[in-house]
This record gives structure tokens, sequence and C-alpha cells, in this order.
């Protein structure tokens, strides 16, 4: 079972990660872009919502299910509904 | 696969408008930067087609290509510049590596004659590719290899577009020589006019009958009866030669004089063959060259070309008889040698024909009859037993 579950780990990589850097924020397997603007991104994911705040919030790179957020980061919350 | 990755831009007022509309879309967007209210993406060539057809608000426009087929656009850009870049480096290595001058620098013709063909065996000639360095070296050794008696050195120096070939003649000195033993003899019968030697003994005097094949001066020298020393006779023998010549001489002959017509031609020579540029319009014409052009081996010339007629003449019998011996003479002339002279001459017999006239002339010529002729030591042995 153990193999089983690494296989499909490895062949559909359903984890999500969040990078957190300086001025950058990294979130891989994302679902959804729910709310964007210059002070705030909600980006939704499997099990909670990402709330990130900050200035001058910008989008610098978006692929299907993962986004590189550029600007001064001051907060970032979990949310689980 | 390669992607091809391109670089588009559209008049954006509100970003985050745009970027919640492109979620949507489900692109890959490796870059986004916004300037001055234009976006500008970073996306697949595949997805502008998505992004023209669901954001029609947008006008987005290519603004470059990236990777291998933004330089596959700069070449296309810039083909023309980029053959002739090419097609002029080409022609400067071909250039470069040309021949257009071989120089065989060494005083003697026939050490020249037999470089120039080795080289052109080896292919070292005008307007071929240079060789090597170490395919040089190996043909120098293969011809010096070759011509063992006659080439002592020999080097290759290429300056730029010209060969410079340097020999050095080898010169055997027949140390054997002072050894050899030998007679003069007389290879014509004759009376003896002259003589003048360095070494031997004389046999013969001035005004003695000698036929061909005797000895005139010996290499060995006699005293009191005995032989005392062997040595290779040296010096001239002269002796009086007489001669038959018979020869025919018609009455008419032809002479070419200049009409004074003139005609221009272009000639261009390589290698000492001349080809003329334009057609020829004179059946007989003489020639003289100007030269107007000289690059390396190639000369231009422009060749003047004066007309000449051929106009029939007639001996007088006088003239005609003048004529046929000075061709007697011209005829005997030929078989003589630096050092030998006609002394007189003399019509043994005539005849007039009715187009010719055939004369016997007799000429007297003084001539060197002496030839070494090397004795063995046996021989001599031989002869004093």
């Amino acid at each position: 079972m153990h193999i089983k579950e690494s296989l499909i780990n490895f062949l559909y990589d359903k984890d999500y990660f969040i990078n957190i850097f300086e001025n950058y924020i990294h979130v891989f397997n994302f679902r959804e872009l729910k709310s964007l603007s210059s002070k705030k991104i909600i980006l939704k994911l499997d099990t909670f919502t990402l709330d990130i705040e900050g200035n001058d919030l910008f989008i610098t790179k978006m692929l299907p299910n993962e986004v590189l957020i550029k600007g001064s980061i001051s907060k970032v919350g979990f949310i689980y509904e | 696969m390669n992607k091809k990755i391109i670089w588009v831009k559209s008049k954006c007022n509100d970003y985050y408008k745009f970027i919640k509309k492109l979620q949507y879309l489900n692109l890959s967007i490796m870059d986004i930067k916004y300037i001055n209210k234009i976006v500008y993406l970073k996306i697949e060539e595949k997805d502008l087609e998505k992004l023209e057809k669901y954001l029609v608000s947008y006008k987005f426009k290519k603004i470059k290509d990236l990777g291998i087929y933004n330089l596959i656009d700069k070449l296309k850009l810039n083909k023309i510049f980029l053959i002739c870049l090419i097609f002029g480096i080409i022609l400067f290595i071909i250039c470069s590596n040309l021949v257009v001058k071989i120089n065989i620098i060494h005083e003697n013709k026939e050490i020249r004659e037999i470089i120039a063909d080795e080289l052109n065996e080896y292919g070292i000639k005008v307007l071929s590719l240079k060789k090597s360095y170490k395919e040089l070296d190996k043909i120098r050794q293969e011809i010096l290899d070759k011509y063992p008696d006659k080439l002592d050195w020999m080097e290759f120096d290429v300056d730029g577009m010209i060969v410079n070939v340097r020999v050095e003649e080898r010169i055997i000195t027949d140390t054997t020589k002072k050894d050899k033993v030998c007679d003069l003899v007389a290879t014509k019968s004759g009376i003896i006019n002259d003589i003048l030697v360095s070494e031997g003994d004389i046999l013969v005097n001035i005004n003695d009958y000698v036929r061909e094949g005797d000895t005139l001066v010996s290499g060995i020298i006699t005293y009191n009866e005995e032989n005392k020393r062997y040595t290779c006779a040296n010096g001239r023998v002269f002796a009086t030669v007489w001669y038959t010549a018979n020869v025919s001489i018609p009455f008419e002959y032809s002479e070419y004089i200049e009409t004074g017509e003139k005609k221009y031609n272009f000639v261009w020579e390589n290698a000492g063959n001349k080809k003329r540029i334009l057609k020829d319009r004179f059946t007989s014409y003489n020639s003289s060259y100007k030269n107007l052009l000289s690059i390396f081996d190639f000369e231009f010339y422009v060749e003047t070309q004066k007309e000449t007629k051929k106009i029939i003449k007639t001996y007088t019998e006088e003239e005609a008889l003048e004529e046929g011996i000075k061709k007697a003479i011209e005829s005997i002339e030929v078989k003589l040698g630096e050092f030998d002279e006609i002394i007189d001459q003399k019509v043994l017999k005539k005849t007039v024909n009715d187009s010719t006239m055939d004369i016997e002339v007799f000429i007297i010529v003084k001539e060197l009859i002496s030839t070494q002729k090397e004795i063995t030591i046996e021989n001599i042995e031989e002869g004093i037993e």
C-alpha cells in the first residue's frame, strides 16, 4: 500500500507547497484564483484558502497549477472552511 | 519537443482584471510584466490563438520569438548579409590557401626544370591549393630521395600566396678522375694542324696524316723506353678535315613583306602560355606586344599585328650560286664544335636545271679531332709485355 501511494503521489503530484521568499511567494497546486488586487490575493487550494496580503502584489508567472506572486508581502493566512 | 516561446503585448488599463480573465483560460504564462499600461506575456505560441479568441477586448501583438526561433528569425532577416559574409569567408579562405606563384630559386635551368616537373607531379602548381607543412616536408624528402646525385638540399618557404623553393645542387667531385689513365685519340681522319697539350706524351707532329682511332697523345710518359708515369692525357689537337656538301637551290623563292595594315588584339599569358582574346583577322602577320597589366604570374598584353604578304622572287645564276654556297656552309657549320672553323670552300660541280641549280661544294675545316680514351691498367701492362 505504501508503494502504491508513493507511486500515485509521484505520478499525480497532488501535494501543494508554498514557498515564501523576501519579495516573492510561490504556490504550487492551487485550484483557483479567487480574488486579485494590489493589496490582497486569495488563492483556493484543495483543503483551504490562502490569503496573501501586502503592497504592490503582482503576478509574474501563472501556470495552470502554480503561481508566482511578487510584491512586499506582509501577511499570509490559511483559512479552513 | 521544443516549444516555441514568444513574447506578446497588449494594451491593458486594469492589470488585475486582465489577470482574472486570464486564469480561466488555463494558460502557461512563464513571465508577466506590466509597464506603462501595457502588459507583456511570455507564452507558448500556440496559446496566442486562445488569447485572441477568448480575450477579444484586448489586441495582442507578437513582439519577439525566443530561443532557437528568435535566432532563426534573426538569421532570416539578415540572410543576404549572412550569405555574403559566408561567401566572403569561403573566398578569403580559398584565396589565402591558393598558390599564385611558384619561385624555384636556383641558377641552373636544368635543376629548375626538374623541380618544376616534380612539383607539378605532386600537385603544387599555380592556382592550386597550398599543401600543409607536413605534406610539403614529405614531398621535399621524396624529391631529394629521387635525385640523390643532383639535389643536395631543398626547402619550401611559403610566403602568403607565393611558394619559394630553395634548392642546392649536389656537385659530386670525381675523386677517381686523377687516378684515370687515358690517351688522346683521333675522332676523324685528317692532317694535323695545331697541337695544344697540357698533359701527356705527344706522338704526332703538325702536317702528319692521321686516321680515325690513331693515338695522338699518350697517357703513358716514357723515358729511355721505360714507362715512368701514367697520366690522363689532356689537350686539344686540331686537324684539317674535308667535307663535301651537295645543295640544290630553286631559282624561285618566297619572301614575306609587311603590307602596312595593322590590327590590335588582347592577349593574356599564364605560365608562358599566350591566349588571344579576339579572333585573328589576318592570315599571316608579325606580332609585337605591349604589357598592360601584370599580376603575379598573369600578364595582360595588347598585341599589334602587322599584316604580311608572300612575294615570289627569282634568283639570278650568280645569286643562286652564292645562296647555294651559303647553305652548304650552314649545313657543315651545324656539325662543327665551338673551336672548329671553316678555312676554305670551293665549288666542285655546278649543274643548272630549268628551275633549280645543283652544286657540290668542297669545304675545308680546321676541326678539333682529339678525344680522351681511358685505358685500363691491365691493358697497359699487357702492352708493356
